[in-house]
């Protein structure tokens, strides 16, 4: 009876213990902005309902993000967005796995803004491509804020803009990420 | 001879007015479709009518059996959706998101509401049941020890019912 409590203990702690080592959010938000000079109006979109899993412990990191979750004003843009470029109903999610290549530079535990290196692999579009930027993690009394700005070539996943349209959609998109991360308890 | 050239004369006179004005309609009407397309805003889900009608539970069933299907039958749909309210998170732009399903599951269907229409979170304590509107984005699996949830999206309040 003993060592059975003594194991149940030993095993919460250890969950206790694994899951304090991870953030998480299912709200962070992702804004794309493909507007060119000469576009007339701002192609923008935003999504709210990015999940993201943060591990302080190893730096891994993974975002998933649903493309229809992506929302314009206009639309027209809405749809071009959806049925042309991203094909969002063929391929509904864009999912990115990395890691912070400097996570001893984070320390949790201490209210701070820490500047990162991010590393990793995004599969958008069905195109899986390299990706590195830096990023900055604020930590604040037990809660983490996680901001990035990126830009990616959209032929690089396959999107191809009609000529048609390219004076007004860049052929390269500005990513901006911001998540706030709060500890995964389970 | 010379009467039959000028009364040709006027005919084609007046052809070329019909053609320059059926020119000019189409182009003002062209014009006009293509500015009001171009402008044309994403309907709010207030005036938007649903394509399925469903519960938190069978929404969830049906995208844990067979997510592919699931996806087939509602993604970018507008689905009705009633259920009880497991959690009201609003993110730090102020956007909310409104948690539907049981309290004793990790998975659930997250609603981000369109932040165009007021909504008073004071009048949503956890449990109330509700019924809301808005757009499937998706399914997000269990892969990242999150829980399993369906989202919707541009989220529109159409019913509460308090306990």
């Amino acid at each position: 009876m003993k060592k059975l409590i003594l194991a149940t203990i030993a095993l919460f702690l250890v969950a206790t213990g694994f899951a304090q080592d991870k953030y998480f959010t299912k709200n962070g938000t992702i804004t794309f902005d493909a507007t060119t000079s000469a576009s007339p109006e701002k192609v923008t979109a935003v999504n709210k309902s990015v999940a993201c899993v943060l591990d302080s412990k190893t730096g891994n990191i993974q975002f998933s993000v649903l493309m229809k979750g992506f929302e314009f004003e206009q639309a027209l843009m809405r749809e071009h967005f959806h049925e042309n470029y991203l094909e969002s109903e063929k391929f509904p999610k864009a999912i990115f796995k990395g890691q912070i290549s400097n996570p001893s530079m984070v320390n949790y535990s201490k209210n701070g803004t820490y500047e990162v290196n991010v590393k990793g692999q995004m599969l958008m579009h069905g195109e899986a491509k390299e990706l590195e930027t830096k990023g900055k993690l604020i930590v604040n009394n037990g809660k983490v804020s996680l901001s990035a700005n990126f830009s990616v070539v959209l032929t690089d996943y396959k999107v191809i803009v009609p000529r048609l349209v390219s004076d007004k959609v860049a052929k390269t998109a500005n990513i901006k990420v911001d998540c706030m991360l709060q500890i995964l308890s389970i | 001879m010379a009467e039959a050239l000028i009364i040709n004369h006027n005919t084609m006179k007046i052809n070329k007015i019909v053609l320059i004005v059926f020119v000019l309609a189409v182009a003002i009407a062209g014009y006009f479709y293509v500015t009001s397309e171009i402008n044309r805003k994403s309907p709010s889900m207030a005036n938007s009518p649903e394509d399925f009608v469903s519960n938190t539970t069978d929404l969830l069933d049906e995208y844990q059996t067979n997510p592919a299907e699931a996806d087939k039958k509602y993604l970018g749909k507008i689905i009705l959706l009633s259920g009880n309210i497991k959690s009201l998170e609003t993110s730090e732009k102020g956007f909310h998101t409104i948690v539907l399903g049981d309290s004793s599951s990790m998975s659930s269907v997250r609603c981000s509401m369109d932040n165009s229409i007021a909504l008073d979170v004071g009048v949503l304590p956890i449990g109330t049941a509700i019924v809301l509107r808005g757009e499937c984005t998706g399914f997000n699996p269990d892969d990242l020890g999150l829980g399993a949830d369906v989202v919707l999206n541009r989220g529109v309040l159409i019913k509460t019912k308090r306990k």
